[in-house]
């Protein structure tokens, strides 16, 4: 026993009309949004490593290297330059960013002349000690922040900064 | 801390800590001379970006004050001295003012604050490197400036 469905001439139209123009408007707008999304829906690119100093030009005594790379903001690319202390502890390469971590100024090696031997920060008194521990009593409440890194071929390959704590 | 909603926020958890402020004073003009001013405020332009870096935890980066270049001086010191009126208000101890412009010379102690004068460099024609190594010269002689501002008990 079938049912009789009665579809009127007039709506057969309508369903007609409003699905195939609803594809092709989708067909039409989904490619618009998605090129104005692009860059949000592509995946991280691989986190590289960026090539800096060779072993060779380390000492014990940090030094501070520029280090070059390319920023992706999504809909342009900056080139940004950043600075790294770093020197040798024994064989061990140790990379420490400049950043103070209290308010963000540009902490300096030796620059304090009552503390030789230590990271100084001119905004607040900051210290820090070589490995980058914070000075108790100043400012900062955790040490500088440090590189992953990677030797490889006798140059020093850092990757990104990362809390000590 | 910049001019910006974000660095604002950060500056308002933390005011105490930022006693100065950092004003470009950058002349226009767009007669002959018209290169000569878009370079220096170019020049001056980056030199407030790396102190702003190098001292962001405790300093502020204003908008610039923008002039053009014939405007009478003792107008500009009003003005001036209208933004001084501002910081002082609001608990700002020191305020430096950098610029390429040669007239800021003459007003040196009319000025409140402390005022940094570069002469400008012909930086667009430097590769990176180079540009960056002037820009850390640079700094390496405004710090002790810097520093010496700081420790004035009263600034402005």
């Amino acid at each position: 026993m079938e049912k009789n469905h009665n579809v009127s001439r007039r709506q057969f139209l309508t369903y007609a009309l409003l699905g195939t123009g609803g594809f092709m408007a989708a067909g039409l707008i989904m490619p618009m949004v998605r090129f104005g999304v692009d860059p949000i829906l592509q995946a991280d690119a691989e986190d590289d490593m960026i090539d800096v100093v060779g072993v060779d030009e380390l000492t014990d005594v940090p030094q501070a290297f520029d280090m070059e790379y390319e920023q992706d903001h999504g809909w342009h690319v900056e080139q940004v330059t950043e600075t790294v202390w770093m020197f040798l502890e024994g064989d061990e390469v140790v990379a420490l960013s400049p950043t103070c971590t209290h308010l963000g100024c540009t902490v300096s090696w030796g620059t304090d002349a009552d503390n030789p031997e230590q990271f100084f920060c001119p905004c607040h008194f900051g210290r820090f000690e070589r490995d980058g521990t914070n000075v108790p009593g100043t400012p900062p409440t955790e040490p500088l922040h440090r590189y992953d890194h990677e030797v490889r071929d006798g140059r020093v390959l850092l990757g990104s900064p990362s809390p000590q704590l | 801390m910049r001019w910006q909603t974000a660095d604002i926020d950060t500056y308002q958890q933390s005011q105490s800590y930022v006693d100065t402020v950092l004003v470009p004073l950058l002349s226009v003009s767009l007669g002959e001379e018209m290169k000569n001013h878009v370079a220096m405020g170019e020049y001056i332009s980056l030199i407030a970006m790396e102190m702003e870096k190098q001292f962001r935890g405790r300093l502020l980066q204003l908008p610039p004050l923008v002039y053009p270049q014939n405007e009478p001086r003792e107008q500009l010191l009003r003005h001036a001295g209208a933004w001084v009126d501002e910081l002082k208000a609001n608990g700002k101890n020191h305020v430096i003012w950098i610029t390429s412009d040669p007239a800021w010379k003459n007003d040196e102690n009319d000025l409140p604050g402390l005022l940094l004068w570069f002469p400008h460099l012909p930086i667009e024609h430097m590769d990176k490197k180079l540009q960056q190594k002037t820009m850390n010269d640079q700094m390496k002689e405004i710090l002790p400036q810097v520093m010496k501002e700081w420790q004035k008990e009263n600034g402005i």
